[in-house]
């Protein structure tokens, strides 16, 4: 049965209630196993939640892999590892035809499926293999499936990618192509530790191992979350500043702010605009609440877009990210489409 | 859900009342000095008076339909307005989701909703606003006088073109000149009263002076007419009444000669008068014709020309009062007007002293010293009776004119010798003016020289000294 696009009702609370627990415990999990990052599990959940492709990006030794390993461990799903390198071949990811003699003698090829036939998938430095390997992710990434020698096999459900890149480390690197990058959901910076988590780390882990969970969700419990996921209600204003949002990451379009005419050469895709939309509904369910709001948007915007929007050299050389032109953006777009004239504002009531 | 509505559609109003207010402000201003522009141009430039002005007022309705329209067009729809609410008061899409579906449980969590706060920095508008109403008072205000430029607007000719349009009636009705030419000359004083400029009244002056300088040439020339007829019908009407009046007593030859004489000057005056000729009936002009006139068609004649004498005096008159004929015209035409019945009589019984008829006429009618070619002589009439005796006449005693005594008070000291002339032996005469001898400048002493006549009383002055 086809998923229907817009709802009838609301969720009813004890749904709602079910599968805001299921969430919460999960991030409860993983705080406790990975220390000090808090907002980052948040975003890692979501994008679980959204069954989106998470793309890692921090220096060495900054927790990427365990994070990733926990989640593995943690969703009680079958977890494969591997490690990119310029000379890894597409087969070694997807999986190749081998010609093997069965019993009666017969040579036959027969199908060695590769690591991507898993549930969750760590590429780890996925940019240091070349561009013909990356690429070999893309149709896994977005069907679902691998097609070789004219014949589609589909991954298990629930897939995902959990790619990892260290930015600093440009020699012996490719860059992942725009194509490439679109597919994953966001793209999260690992940032390092801070004194008082590195002193945690040290002082409560032996040689910084994480602990094992000490609870881990089933599969039915996952299918519980996604399908609450789907029942999240997206209101019109909500869904509306969503597409406002991402129309305004194109040059020259009338809700394009200054920075996004000066420093962006190519703007966001309509798949930007349905992470978006997916990701508000995994916020909202950790929020446990049943429709999606615009702090939602706000907080998925930035993790959703800033791979997304091309900058020009224009830009480089002025020093600007695209988080900083994201920003500018979230402020300068007022959400709700009240647009009253300049001189007119609406301010908060002060409290007596 | 009914508090929150209400708060939302209280939000919404106040959101409206702002803008309208916002707008109808900046269109105000736009409007006020528009309007103190028109009204300043207006009364400067054309002295409209301030009454007139108001209606200027009605202009600002188009401004006020206008901003109310564009003000409603810019309210926010009921949704953003939810939207907004929602988000400000974190109800995390709840607020907006009530639109679509059906909350149900969640209905309840909604709680009180706060509306937020509006704000409008208003300052620069309500100083430019500000400055456009005083701008419009002030141009409404300042009084007329100190609009410079429009003291010299309107040149007011309106009695000078009333004063002229009457003459030209006058003209019109007495038929000097005929409806045409007055609707010709009416037009132009209509045209010059329309165009009348304050800025250059050189022109319409000169026009007006142009149009009065023709129709005072007309009534002059109407004028004369009328002073050379009255002369003639007195001349006529005088000698057709003395011959009435003498009848018998003038010797035949004398009457005569006399009505010949008062048939050509009728036909003269039948000649140039029409109307004269239209009073007369036919029997009389026949008479007339064949100088065959008898004591009682004297009589009728002498009537009509008196009568027709009148008219044209009574014309002049009228000329005289509109101010297009001078006084001393129609004093001229009363002295031509009269005639000695008595004494063109009693020359015409005396066989008119013998003086021919013309002269007699000249002595007895009109004034003297108005002869012409045809008519009598041109000199003042000498009558005396006994000449005067010269003794014991005295002439006033007259002082003429010191030419002399002025030319000497007019002269001036231009030199004065310090030793006696000398006295040159041999010297030639003068010739010519002393003066012409004269040196100029240098300091030396003027030299005269003595005529030969003086010489021996020069010469006997220094001897006794």
């Amino acid at each position: 049965m086809a998923k229907k696009d817009r709802l009838d009702e609301v969720l009813k609370p004890e749904q709602l209630k079910t599968a805001a627990g299921l969430a919460k415990r999960m991030l409860e999990q993983l705080d406790n196993i990975l220390l000090g990052r808090p907002q980052l599990h948040q975003m890692v959940l979501v994008g679980i939640l959204s069954q989106g492709h998470i793309l890692l990006e921090g220096v060495p030794g900054v927790g990427k892999t365990a994070l990733v390993k926990v989640l593995g461990q943690l969703m009680n799903l079958e977890f494969k590892r591997v490690q990119f390198t310029p000379d890894l071949m597409p087969g070694d990811i997807l999986g190749t035809h081998i010609l093997q003699e069965d019993e009666s003698g017969k040579r036959q090829m027969y199908f060695q499926p590769g690591p991507v036939f898993t549930n969750i998938l760590l590429a780890d430095e996925i940019n240091r293999a070349s561009p013909k390997t990356q690429s070999a992710l893309l149709e896994a990434m977005q069907e679902r499936s691998v097609t070789l020698l004219g014949e589609t096999r589909s991954l298990p459900e629930p897939f995902f990618v959990l790619a990892s890149q260290n930015p600093i480390e440009l020699e012996g690197t490719y860059p992942l192509p725009e194509a490439q990058l679109d597919r994953f959901l966001f793209k999260l910076n690992v940032a390092a530790a801070d004194v008082d988590v590195m002193d945690s780390i040290i002082s409560t882990r032996r040689r910084g191992e994480p602990p094992m969970p000490n609870w881990s969700i089933g599969r039915e419990e996952l299918g519980v979350l996604f399908d609450v996921m789907g029942k999240i209600f997206l209101p019109k204003p909500v869904s509306r500043y969503i597409s406002r949002l991402v129309a305004a990451t194109v040059p020259k379009t009338a809700e394009a702010t200054e920075m996004v005419n000066n420093y962006i050469s190519y703007g966001a895709s309509p798949r930007a605009a349905i992470a978006i939309a997916e990701a508000a509904r995994g916020c909202a369910l950790i929020a446990s609440r049943p429709t999606v709001g615009f702090e939602d948007v706000r907080a998925v915007t930035t993790a959703v877009l800033n791979h997304r929007i091309i900058l020009n050299y224009k830009a480089r050389f002025d020093g600007i990210d695209s988080f900083a032109v994201i920003d500018d953006l979230l402020s300068a777009l007022d959400e709700t489409g009240v647009n009253l004239p300049a001189d007119v504002e609406i301010t908060e009531r002060m409290n007596e | 859900m009914g508090t929150n509505n209400r708060l939302l559609k209280t939000f919404r109003g106040r959101i409206a009342l702002l803008l309208i207010l916002r707008l109808l402000i900046r269109f105000s201003t736009v409007f006020a000095f528009i309007l103190g522009m028109v009204i300043l141009i207006a009364r400067v430039g054309f002295a409209v008076r301030r009454s007139f002005l108001l209606w200027l007022f009605l202009g600002y309705l188009p401004f006020l339909i206008s901003a109310v329209v564009l003000s409603v067009k810019r309210i926010p729809s009921y949704s953003s307005l939810k939207a907004l609410l929602d988000s400000r008061n974190k109800c995390g899409g709840l607020l907006m989701a009530g639109d679509e579906v059906d909350l149900g449980f969640w209905q309840g969590s909604l709680g009180p909703l706060n509306a937020p706060v509006l704000r409008w920095r208003a300052g620069k508008a309500a100083a430019v606003f500000t400055l456009a109403v005083i701008f419009v008072i002030v141009s409404f205000v300042v009084p007329q006088r100190y609009m410079k430029i429009a003291s010299a607007r309107p040149l007011n000719i309106g009695m000078d073109v009333k004063e002229l349009g009457e003459q030209i009636e006058t003209l019109k009705q007495e038929e000097i000149i005929t409806a045409e030419k007055a609707d010709e000359y009416e037009q132009k004083l209509e045209q010059l009263k329309d165009k009348a400029s304050g800025y250059d009244p050189v022109k319409t002056w000169e026009a007006i002076d142009h149009i009065q300088q023709n129709v005072k040439q007309e009534a002059e020339k109407a004028a004369m007419d009328a002073l050379s007829q009255t002369e003639s019908l007195t001349r006529a009407a005088g000698l057709a009444e003395g011959l009435y009046e003498g009848g018998s007593e003038i010797k035949s030859d004398v009457y005569s000669e006399a009505v010949s004489e008062l048939s050509a000057m009728v036909k003269g005056l039948l000649s140039e008068n029409e109307l004269l000729r239209n009073s007369l009936n036919p029997d009389l002009l026949s008479a007339c014709e064949k100088c065959e006139l008898s004591s009682e068609q004297l009589k009728q004649l002498a009537d009509a020309l008196k009568a027709h004498k009148l008219k044209l005096s009574a014309d002049l008159a009228k000329l005289c009062e509109a101010g297009l004929a001078d006084l001393k015209n129609l004093k001229m035409c009363e002295m031509l007007g009269q005639c000695d019945i008595e004494g063109l009589k009693a020359f015409l019984c005396q066989d008119a002293n013998s003086m021919c008829i013309g002269d007699a006429l000249s002595m007895c009618c009109g004034c003297p010293g108005r002869g012409g070619v045809s008519r009598g002589r041109a000199d003042a009439a000498m009558t005396w009776t006994e000449g005067s005796s010269e003794e014991g006449a005295k002439f006033k005693e007259q002082v003429l004119p010191a030419g002399s005594l002025a030319a000497l008070k007019e002269s001036m000291t231009i030199g004065v010798t310090v030793e006696a002339p000398t006295v040159e032996e041999g010297l030639a005469p003068v010739s010519g003016d002393v003066l012409g001898q004269a040196e100029a400048g240098g300091g030396e002493a003027f030299r005269r020289t003595i005529l030969p006549r003086h010489k021996g009383a020069v010469k006997r002055y220094f001897e006794r000294k």
